[in-house]
């Protein structure tokens, strides 16, 4: 089982996220609404996983993925994208992004993907 | 959803009464099954195909048959067969209202007439309300001659979401330009990329809240960050089935986090842009958007 970050400008979005992860018996060791927080909160959290939404206030999630592989160039990054935007995508693979899950979240899909990172 | 045009009618005309078509939509609701459900009862498919489509069908704007023929696990007289079986819309409608005793089947057909004739529809007007299907409906709708592709396209999208994630009990009026009105709260979204599109849905408190409680999950009762968040999420949600269906046809598109407005606003636009009010059963929500040209909400 994965400690995980959660960085999600929408709430809703990560009460989901937290609700399907936590009930398959990971760990939430936090959550941001930024970039920013998110990346402060991954240097002081350390967790096994981050979950990075694309689109956020402040610092989107490409921007903190950059930030927190300069810091962790082993950290495992899933993005989360609310839609198939092809160059935010290719932008996400070149910062090192382990894999990508979908909004509306497809809780077998997430956990495979979580999974597949922790295994990876 | 033709009940919810037709039952619309007969309310305005005083020949039902509001909780009569609140009755009617709500048996019509629980007596319609899924496509994937008669597919998976039927033995056509099973579960886990139902599933898979389910999954697919959450990332992109298709619908279930469609999906599953793409996939090779239904044909497409297959899906036919199983939407005849799941009853035309107004086939559902007409039988809940004789079932209930509200109105006898030559009641039903002669205000079904006069129905065509106050709204103004053609035959194969008439017919697309009869069939429930969104996409022959939404154009109906959509007459604007400046209207272009994307904006037609945004609007079925947003359509097809409400039905999909809200509310099944869904009625359109016809798309406006936007003169300035007054939201009493709503959220907002903007693209950007190869065009630029506002975006927002505005409306009461009980519309907005059912929107937050059915896409959030909870039974949100105020009109807060938490419930406008999940409206959000909607909004966003909703574009990025937009933005992967404009990226097949190589616009490119990119979200900007979208926007909360928990006070009552002024939503006006100095370009042109358009307005679609949309009632989920009975309770109203604009729903704004324009090509190339920004929205004030102040």
């Amino acid at each position: 089982m994965a400690k995980i970050l959660i960085v999600d400008d929408s709430l809703t979005s990560r009460k989901i996220l937290k609700g399907i992860l936590e009930t398959a018996g990971h760990e939430i060791v936090g959550e941001a609404p930024d970039g920013v927080q998110g990346v402060d909160l991954y240097k002081k959290l350390q967790p096994d996983i981050v979950t990075l939404d694309i689109t956020m206030p402040v610092m989107d999630g490409i921007g903190a993925l950059k930030e927190i592989r300069d810091v962790d160039p082993d950290a495992k990054a899933i993005m989360v994208t609310a839609a198939g935007q092809k160059s935010k995508m290719v932008e996400a693979v070149k910062y090192g992004a382990a894999e990508f899950v979908a909004k509306p979240f497809d809780e077998d899909q997430l956990l495979e993907v979580v999974h597949r990172v922790v295994e990876g | 959803m033709f009940g919810s045009y037709f039952g619309h009618y007969l309310t305005e005309q005083g020949i039902i009464t509001a909780d009569q078509m609140t009755e009617v939509m709500q048996a019509q609701k629980s007596a319609r099954v899924k496509v994937g459900l008669l597919a998976v009862a039927s033995g056509l498919l099973t579960e886990q195909q139902a599933d898979k489509i389910n999954m697919l069908q959450q990332k992109m704007d298709k619908r279930f048959g469609d999906i599953a023929v793409e996939q090779g696990y239904l044909t497409e007289e297959q899906v036919q067969e199983l939407l005849d079986k799941q009853g035309e819309d107004y086939s559902t409608f007409v039988q809940t209202m004789v079932d209930k005793g509200i109105m006898t089947l030559s009641e039903l057909t002669e205000k079904v007439e006069e129905f065509k004739e106050a709204g103004g529809y053609s035959d194969a007007e008439l017919e697309a309300l009869k069939s429930g299907d969104i996409d022959r409906i939404v154009p109906i709708f959509m007459k604007e001659p400046a209207l272009s592709r994307l904006h037609k396209e945004y609007a079925a999208v947003v359509m097809r979401s409400i039905l999909r994630f809200i509310d099944t009990d869904i009625r359109m009026e016809h798309i406006e330009k936007l003169k300035p009105f007054q939201g009493i709260c709503g959220v907002e979204q903007k693209m950007f990329g190869d065009q630029m599109l506002y975006t927002g849905i505005f409306g009461d408190k009980p519309a907005i809240l059912d929107i937050a409680s059915t896409f959030g999950g909870e039974d949100f009762t105020e009109v807060n960050a938490e419930s406008l968040d999940a409206v959000a999420e909607f909004l966003n949600v909703n574009n990025g089935l937009y933005v992967t269906a404009m990226s097949g046809e190589w616009i490119e598109l990119d979200l900007e986090p979208p926007m909360m407005y928990p006070e009552q606003k002024t939503i006006s636009s100095e370009g042109i842009a358009y307005r679609i009010q949309v009632y989920l059963s009975g309770k109203k929500v604009n729903i704004v958007f324009s090509l190339n040209t920004d929205v004030s909400v102040d």
